[in-house]
């Protein structure tokens, strides 16, 4: 079986169209710890990459070193065919980014600040940012020290959005939001998400967000990443096995993430499985094996080596 | 009547417009100049001295109204992208209203005592202008009523120049002028505090709404073409995108004005109080003149509040990576030209006068300019040193810094105590090539630069 981590998938008309990010081997130390290690990834135009990952895994790290923010220590990130860290001001233009700490000016109010991104930025849509401001109601005549955090989030999505960038990196944007205000943000993030030529990648610890967004997922494990498929190829792939033991040996499976055994069940989870491993099993153990699918956020756990059994709550084969 | 008439609201106009505002500069220094020469070529000629006494009136006036419409002025600049913003903008400000005032101050109190034979009580009176002057600037500004002006050209008319004078002298003597002046200047910075958010004119091409009219465009484009050819404004590169926004992103930082309010108290406060202290408990430096005490307080003030900013200004760089144009190694070059900028603008508003003040304190005047080239070349390394370890997070960097600063603090107060030219020469060439060699190890280790850890600065050094 090959491997999905090592070799990205690309979109059909890959050909016809420049990939926005190239990532080649990146490797990054930071104070002497390898954060990043050999790294291939590519994104496409139209990719939505829910970026998942433990806290300290990497994750802003990997972002920030997309956008130039940080020198690769080896290899190489190309955005648009122009290396990260030297990008024209054209591909600068191109880019929407939402850091995790926002990055506002403390002494400016909000109206302040979307003149100012307006003046830099050459294209802006004032209509997007009228909408915004007025349905997550910003107190745009507020100084940002004077905003909650949430408000500040999201006054940093806004100038994040204005300009309808191509590129859109999120790093946990909706962490200060709001209920209300993550479900606006989502819907908007799916309305900018139907441009097929637009590329975004963020990171959220509230899975439940990026399984409704993200149509691939990156899951970035012990500085590599473990997983760069699409959101449904990892759920068909990523599979909760269980069965009555009958006596017969454990079979050899490849791609364990989890495994159970009582005296009277077995339950193991396998990433990479195949269509006629069901079958295959059951001729090898001779009885019936029940297939799990799993949410996101199960797998993510299991990917994340948090193995604690979980509840059999999701449709079976 | 009617050509004079025009010809008085020219002038008034040219004064009251931007453009004035660095003619005034310029102007004043040059009258303090030739007031200071004119005392001492002159002696105490009673025609020179009214001559100059009138040229002086004239001019004050014309300067007070320049003065009193500051807030305006400083908008107009921050629109314009004059060199008001080519710094951290609250700083230029201060830097601004505080060279104004101090040399309108030393101008009206050369009008009152003449500085060589009444050194003592020209510096008194000084503070004491400048400190009612920085007061009634705040009010203005406050207020947005120019009663400042209503209040001086009143109290000229119905008193009379003699009577003004013989006020200000009543009150030079009945004042505490240093409590004065540190009152007014923290009264001033909350002014300005409230007035520089209405400085952020940043749409490109958008006229400002006070002095929105083609010709005070076209006029501008001037100024800003004759001050490019004279050095005052940097040269930036056209690219179209409207620099000066670039240095609104660079300089925002999150300090507020009482944060440099607070920092300069921190460093005058201790520094007068030593003054005070050596002066009557300790009879050995009794003998230090005024002047050169003054002196050193208009030096090295300001360029130990510029160095707190340089690496203020550098924690903000990360914010302009994604949105200006150019490298990282143009940023850099960028923001040390923004610095060398805000350097040499308080250079011109703090070091002359205090260059002035050691000059004619008697000390040899081949020493002086070496020494305040070693300053000058000391304040540039000091800076591009600390915005190098600035960027660096090693754990011993803030010691060596610290080692840093102290020899350089022991070296001055070494020459200072010898006053030997060659030594003091030898220490300004040291300086000056410390300063580039650092410049170059900054632009090499800002390459290598993790963004990540560059943190935007939240209050506090």
């Amino acid at each position: 079986m090959t491997n999905p981590a090592t070799n990205p998938v690309t979109s059909p008309d890959a050909d016809q169209q420049q990939p926005v990010v190239v990532i080649d081997k990146l490797q990054r130390q930071l104070q002497g710890l390898t954060v990043l290690n050999d790294i291939n990834a590519v994104i496409q135009p139209g990719n939505v990459i829910g970026l998942l990952g433990k806290n300290g895994a990497g994750k802003t790290t990997l972002l920030e070193t997309l956008l130039g923010f940080g020198l690769p220590t080896f290899g190489k990130v190309k955005l648009w065919g122009e290396c990260a860290s030297e990008l024209s001001a054209d591909n600068k233009q191109r880019i929407g980014y939402v850091p995790q700490t926002d990055e506002l000016m403390l002494m400016m109010n909000g109206e302040d600040h979307l003149k100012l991104y307006r003046s830099l930025r050459p294209r802006w849509n004032q209509p997007l940012v009228d909408k915004l401001c007025d349905e997550w109601e910003i107190p745009l005549s507020r100084m940002a020290r004077k905003m909650s955090v949430g408000e500040r989030q999201k006054l940093s999505i806004v100038l994040a959005l204005a300009h309808e960038p191509d590129l859109l990196v999120l790093d946990e944007p909706v962490a200060a939001l709001d209920p209300v205000a993550r479900r606006q943000f989502i819907q908007q993030l799916v309305d900018v998400a139907g441009d097929d030529n637009r590329a975004i990648i963020f990171s959220s610890h509230i899975v439940s967000d990026m399984e409704r967004i993200a149509n691939r997922i990156w899951l970035l494990e012990n500085a590599s990443l473990a997983w760069q498929q699409g959101q449904d190829e990892l759920k068909e792939t990523v599979l909760r096995l269980s069965w009555r033991n009958t006596g017969a040996p454990m079979p050899a499976l490849e791609g364990v993430l989890h495994e159970e055994v009582t005296d009277f069940n077995t339950v193991v989870v396998v990433k990479n499985a195949t269509n006629s491993l069901r079958a295959e099993l059951e001729a090898e153990l001779n009885t019936q094996v029940q297939v799990d699918y799993l949410s996101l956020e199960d797998i993510f756990l299991y990917f994340s080596a948090n193995r604690k059994p979980l509840p059999l709550s999701q449709g079976s084969l | 009547m009617k050509s004079s008439l025009r010809a008085w609201c020219a002038l008034f106009r040219f004064l009251y417009c931007r453009t004035g505002m660095l003619f005034g500069i310029v102007l004043f220094t040059l009258l303090v100049l030739g007031a200071m020469a004119a005392h001492f070529l002159l002696g105490a000629s009673e025609g020179m001295r009214a001559f100059y006494k009138g040229l002086y009136l004239v001019c004050v006036l014309l300067n007070l109204i320049m003065i009193v419409n500051l807030p305006t002025q400083l908008n107009l600049l921050a629109s314009r992208k004059t060199f008001l913003l080519s710094g951290n903008s609250m700083l230029h400000g201060l830097l601004m209203v505080c060279a104004l005032v101090l040399i309108l101050s030393l101008a009206l109190a050369a009008l009152v005592y003449n500085p060589w034979e009444y050194g003592h009580h020209f510096l008194k009176t000084t503070m004491m202008i400048a400190s009612v002057s920085l007061l009634g600037i705040l009010l203005s500004a406050v207020t947005r009523i120019n009663f400042l002006l209503f209040l001086f050209v009143f109290m000229t008319v119905v008193l009379g120049p003699d009577r003004v004078i013989t006020a200000l002298t009543y009150l030079v003597e009945n004042f505490n002028l240093i409590v004065w002046a540190f009152m007014a200047t923290v009264f001033l910075a909350w002014g300005l505090f409230c007035q520089r958010f209405k400085m952020l004119v940043l749409r490109k091409g958008e006229p400002s709404s006070q002095w929105g009219s083609v010709e005070f465009r076209v006029d501008s484009k001037e100024y800003l073409a004759k001050m490019s050819i004279l050095g005052f404004i940097p040269k930036l590169k056209p690219d179209g995108e409207g620099f000066k926004n670039y240095r609104v992103l660079l300089m925002e930082s999150s300090y507020s004005l009482g944060s440099y309010v607070l920092l300069c108290a921190a460093f005058i406060i201790p520094l007068l109080a030593a003054q005070y202290i050596l002066y009557f408990f300790f009879d050995a430096f009794s003998g230090i003149p005024l002047y050169q005490s003054s002196g050193l307080l208009l030096v090295l003030f300001p360029a130990v509040i510029l160095l707190f900013s340089v690496s203020n200004i550098g924690a903000n760089l990360r914010r302009l990576w994604l949105v200006m144009p150019g490298n990282r190694q143009d940023h850099m070059q960028y923001l040390i030209q923004q610095w060398d900028s805000l350097q040499l603008l308080t250079t011109l508003v703090f070091w002359m006068p205090g260059a002035i003040l050691l000059a004619v304190s008697g000390l040899p005047l081949l020493w002086l300019v070496a020494f305040l080239a070693f300053l000058w070349c000391g304040n540039f390394t000091l800076s591009y040193f600390m915005l190098l370890t600035r960027l660096s997070q090693a754990s011993w960097v803030p010691v060596f810094r610290f080692v840093t600063v102290a020899l350089c603090v022991l070296v001055g107060m070494y020459l200072w105590a010898n006053k030997d030219f060659v030594l003091t020469a030898i220490a300004a060439a040291f300086m000056a090539s410390s300063s580039e060699f650092i410049k170059s190890r900054l632009l090499r280790t800002w390459q290598q630069q993790n963004y990540s850890e560059l943190k935007i600065m939240e209050m506090g050094v």
